[in-house]
């Protein structure tokens, strides 16, 4: 929990432009709602 | 850089696991704010990545959870002294896809889509963002449309014309009988 705080409270924005840069945002709104679904949560990669 | 795969400048991947994030109220109220700015701002975010900041970011409403937590942090960026909405507007979103009239807006079984229809030409589009999925179709020149509505599985769409019903495939944008 605490790192998809990090992501969304500190990286959301930088997050958008990565996924603008890899033509890849129209991915972020479905990305975002499973983040609302029930026993879900989010881990985060770095590459 | 643009032209770069996908792959190489995924930084950030959100990946599912199993935990509920529901019990954190304050952070799904977030979230929330976070479709309602990535549905306003799609367009100009996917056409530049600079634009989450000049285009997205300083038009964001006040109130808003995003605009309340990254404006501070981005100072030297377009300031909006007048006219700034407080809140989301209660207009989720406007679809502009059609360039005639609308004839038919019909909501799937699942409303995860709708179809709006106007004379020879269908679109199919999210319905929580308004954002093309597929079409234009070319439907066929049968006459005017006096009728449509969806098959009980989202697979396909009855058109109602004049004197002929028109089985529509959604997926392949193609009538099927």
């Amino acid at each position: 929990m605490k790192a998809v705080k990090f992501v969304l409270y500190e990286k959301l924005l930088l997050w958008l432009e990565v996924m603008s840069l890899t033509g890849n945002v129209y991915e972020a709104y479905s990305v975002l709602k499973k983040a609302l679904s029930w026993k879900v949560c989010l881990r985060v990669i770095s590459l | 850089m643009e032209g770069m795969s996908p792959g190489h400048f995924s930084v950030i991947h959100l990946m599912l696991a199993g935990q509920s994030l529901n019990p954190d109220h304050e952070l799904t109220l977030f979230i929330h704010d976070a479709l309602r700015f990535d549905s306003a701002f799609i367009v100009p975010i996917s056409q530049r990545a600079s634009h989450v900041y000049l285009s997205a970011l300083p038009f964001a409403p006040e109130q808003s959870h995003v605009a309340r937590k990254f404006c501070p942090r981005v100072p030297n960026t377009l300031a909006i002294t007048q006219g700034k909405p407080s809140q989301w507007p209660m207009v989720v979103f406007t679809a502009e896809h059609h360039k005639t009239l609308v004839d038919y807006m019909v909501l799937s079984p699942d409303e995860s889509t709708f179809n709006s229809i106007s004379p020879q030409t269908v679109y199919v589009c999210d319905s929580e963002t308004g954002h093309r999925i597929s079409g234009p179709f070319e439907l066929p020149d049968y006459g005017e449309i006096y009728d449509a509505c969806f098959s009980p599985d989202g697979k396909y769409i009855l058109l109602g014309f004049d004197s002929y019903a028109v089985v529509w495939d959604i997926e392949m944008g193609e009538e099927q009988f």
